[in-house]
């Protein structure tokens, strides 16, 4: 339906921004859905990317555990993760998690930073 | 190719389409490509600049 193609060219307008190698949509266990790299490219980032945010994940609730059983409340959940962002020297990659999906955004900064009007 | 190749698991074709038209996918991808535009919009190479944006004249 209309959802999917808008999905699709968000997808490609991502993409298509300077600096951006590509993008990627996974199940939270990383299996992938939508993706602009090749196959092979698609799966190394699924593979790893996944689990990092699953530790990542798990760390703040267990910082968030401890730290409400100090001030335990009734009504708050548990702490979630909305965000990561890994630099490194070469790439950066921008992960934005939900319960059940990822967003896996791959550039390399240093084409970004030259002609940014 | 000596580590192997990456094992992820996979779906079907079929699974991927109604994933893809489900309103729970639909709106993970609003709020997340939404973050995602903006993080690339303030995005600068760290490696070079770390005075969080210093004015540069246009």
């Amino acid at each position: 339906m209309a959802g999917a193609t808008e999905v699709q060219q968000t997808l490609q307008r991502i993409a298509a921004r300077k600096g951006v190698l590509g993008v990627i949509i996974t199940t939270f266990e990383g299996a992938p859905i939508m993706s602009t790299f090749d196959d092979e490219r698609t799966a190394l980032y699924a593979s790893k990317v996944a689990p990092l945010v699953q530790t990542s994940r798990a760390a703040l609730q267990d910082l968030d555990a401890q730290a409400s059983q100090r001030d335990r409340c009734c009504c708050c959940d548990l702490n979630d993760l909305t965000f990561l962002r890994l630099w490194s020297k070469k790439h950066e990659i921008i992960i934005a998690p939900d319960r059940d999906f990822l967003l896996v955004t791959v550039q390399d900064p240093s084409s970004n930073t030259a002609g940014n009007a | 190719a000596a580590a192997g190749q990456p094992i992820v698991p996979q779906l079907s074709e079929d699974d991927r389409s109604a994933i893809v038209k489900s309103d729970r996918f639909l709106q993970f991808f609003d709020r997340s490509s939404r973050l995602v535009e903006r993080a690339l919009n303030d995005s600068y190479d760290v490696t070079v600049d770390y005075s969080g944006g210093a004015q540069t004249d246009s």
